[in-house]
């Protein structure tokens, strides 16, 4: 392996993330080569976790954008301050005429995730999260932006990142991304971890608990994801359920330490139905 | 795109090189969207990793070539056939040739003939759709109109103002449109304009069965789809027939053009409508709320059990806010929607409808079958 990727995942991993090797490639790849990096998957993988665990590898602020429905420019990339406008052409009528081009300057200028992450140094972590929630117009107000790494403000000119983010976007396939963004992007399909990753995920978060629980607690997670579950487990689902296990003093996991934290797993009522019509057991007999 | 530099190409060796410009055509054969980007990309990223390290190699190239899921799963495969010489066995279709020519008289004619396989005994396969090059197709005489009457369709599904729409004095002032007006004026912000709220898109997920009962229809019906993703709408389009499969980029892309049959993997023969649903319901939770307007385009006949479509169809109409099934063999002489499918369905349908033409779709349009309930 690459020193750099192996090195890359060992600072991961001091930031509480595992990362197999695959996936280090890629991010060394992406900062390398300074590309976005596009992670989809099933929710609740470390999709987000990853963003904020390069952010402390690299010691940089993490800028985030979580996208929604209706999501437009005036909230991800600047806006103008329109009081301070309207206050200062006031003071500027009574003077005489106002200068329009002082209107539209840096000190009226909003700064917005976008338009933050390409002018702060050192260049932080920026996390585009969920961008599948956004509309398409949006998508393409991206496209400038992870292609170039720059801004276009009408009234300003261009505004160029010196040293580029790290950019990472995260999506959940609620509907498909534009083509234009994706081929933009170096892609990652993050699954769920293998068992013996899942139980060393949960030791490093939960340190207290035994390495056999760690791993029983995983096989058990892993069987419930089979299960046709409305909202199946992810890996924050079986860190919380590790640490319930851990705060009750649980040493094994029973029908009864079952019952009572079943919902750091399972999050809606007919989740419960189906787990319980199968029977509890399903999370740890053999 | 990338830049490469003399440096970057001096690491390499010039077959390096050659194997990996080589790659993305190979790729493209293969179904794949690489061009020559991905290629500039590829051999940047080799400067950065161990050559010899192969599986570092297919972890960044995988990351740069697939773009989907389904091509992040094949592409381990695929990059071990390309560099390592594992070829494809079967690389292109080979017609079916019944045993007559297998032997006896004409085998002296057979050697100048293209290779063929031939079967012994009878004919291995026969699908009603063989030799057609497209599974769908938009009919083009009908898309002005569909895509008219569609828009009038979602226009009409706009959830209605509530109660809380009525402007009772609490209306805000818009500052980037008051601001924009005062410039006009010397900076004197004469005229207040007020936020002005769009209605939501509405939220319409569209299930068409491609089983061969519906042949006849697919390519009004693929018209029908194509005209959703050219609304003002949030429409997502999934086909089914024993599984299910999200085509709405491909409808959007290729409805009017034609999708191929390689675009649609594993979608041949039969109906599972419940078992469809059961994944629509599992895979997409999030596409389903109270203000979506599910459609179903299917005749109803199921091969699958119908508690099975009865269970699915009573979750799904307990999450979303309307349930339409578009039947085109309701405007048949005689017939009743008696098959065990349709039985178990209908109890679960807002409106059950027939949609088979322009002049039908008009009538469903314009009769308000599709209005979704007000929030």
């Amino acid at each position: 392996m690459n020193e750099q990727v192996r090195r890359l995942q060992e600072e991961l991993r001091r930031a509480h993330y595992v990362a197999e090797e695959g996936l280090a490639t890629v991010l060394y790849l992406a900062q390398r080569l300074a590309r976005p990096l596009l992670l989809e998957g099933p929710a609740g993988v470390g999709k987000t976790a990853l963003a904020k665990a390069l952010a402390t590898v690299r010691s940089v602020n993490l800028v985030r954008l979580q996208c929604y429905e209706g999501l437009d420019a005036s909230q991800a990339l600047y806006d103008w301050d329109y009081p301070k406008q309207l206050l200062m052409a006031r003071t500027a009528l009574a003077d005489g005429a106002v200068n329009q081009a002082a209107l539209y300057s840096e000190p009226f200028l909003i700064e917005r995730p976008l338009l933050r992450a390409l002018r702060e140094r050192p260049a932080p972590v920026l996390l585009i999260d969920e961008v599948d929630r956004a509309d398409e117009e949006f998508e393409a107000l991206l496209l400038e932006f992870l292609s170039e790494f720059q801004i276009t403000i009408p009234e300003m000119g261009t505004f160029r990142a010196d040293e580029p983010p790290i950019v990472i976007l995260t999506s959940n396939r609620t509907r498909d991304l534009s083509d234009a963004l994706r081929r933009r992007c170096l892609y990652v399909w993050v699954d769920y971890p293998s068992l013996e990753q899942e139980a060393d995920i949960i030791s490093l978060h939960v340190p207290e608990i035994a390495p056999q629980l760690a791993k029983q607690v995983a096989r058990g997670v892993r069987r419930l994801r089979k299960l046709s579950l409305l909202k199946p487990p992810g890996l924050a689902e079986s860190i919380d359920f590790a640490q319930a296990l851990t705060e009750l003093g649980a040493e094994e996991l029973d029908e009864d330490v079952i019952r009572l934290t079943l919902g750091c797993l399972l999050k809606t009522q007919e989740d419960m139905d189906v787990l319980r019509e199968k029977g509890l057991d399903v999370l740890w007999s053999a | 795109m990338e830049r490469l530099t003399a440096e970057v190409l001096g690491r390499l060796t010039g077959d390096i090189v050659k194997q990996v410009i080589g790659f993305a055509p190979w790729l493209r054969k293969r179904g794949f969207r690489a061009g020559i980007p991905e290629t500039l990309t590829a051999i940047a990223a080799l400067a950065e990793l161990n050559v010899d390290c192969m599986e570092e190699v297919c972890s960044a190239f995988r990351a740069i070539y697939a773009r989907t899921p389904a091509e992040w799963g094949i592409f381990p495969n695929l990059f071990e056939q390309y560099f390592f010489g594992r070829e494809v066995r079967l690389e292109e279709k080979r017609r079916l040739q019944p045993d007559e020519l297998a032997g006896g008289a004409g085998a002296g004619e057979r050697a100048s003939r293209p290779p063929v396989d031939v079967v012994q005994g009878f004919l291995a396969g026969y699908h009603p759709d063989d030799g057609e090059r497209f599974a769908l197709r938009a009919d083009e005489r009908v898309l002005k109109d569909v895509v008219q009457l569609t828009r009038l369709a979602v226009r009409r599904m706009n959830a209605p103002r509530g109660r809380k729409w009525r402007l009772r004095g609490k209306e805000k002032i818009d500052l980037r449109q008051t601001m924009r007006c005062a410039l006009r004026r010397a900076g004197e912000p004469f005229v207040l304009k007020m936020r002005k709220r769009r209605p939501d898109k509405p939220r319409i997920v569209l299930m068409i069965d491609i089983s061969g009962s519906m042949k006849p229809y697919a390519p009004f019906i693929t018209s029908l789809a194509w005209s959703f993703t050219r609304a003002r709408a949030r429409t997502q389009i999934f086909l089914f027939s024993t599984r299910l499969l999200r085509v709405t980029s491909l409808i959007a892309r290729k409805g009017v053009a034609g999708i191929p049959f390689s675009d649609l993997p594993g979608l041949r023969g039969g109906t599972r409508i419940g078992g469809a649903l059961e994944q629509l319901l599992r895979r997409y939770p999030s596409l389903l709320h109270r203000r979506t307007c599910v459609i179903i385009v299917s005749d109803g006949f199921d091969a699958g059990h119908p508690q099975r479509l009865h269970s699915a169809m009573r979750d799904l109409a307990s999450r979303v806010g309307r349930v339409v099934w578009i039947n085109p063999l309701l405007g048949e002489p005689g017939y009743e929607p008696k098959s065990t499918g349709m039985s178990a369905a209908l109890p679960y349908i807002d409106a059950f409808v027939d949609v088979h033409d322009v002049a039908t779709w008009k009538k469903v349009v314009t009769g308000g079958a599709l209005r979704t309930a007000a929030p």
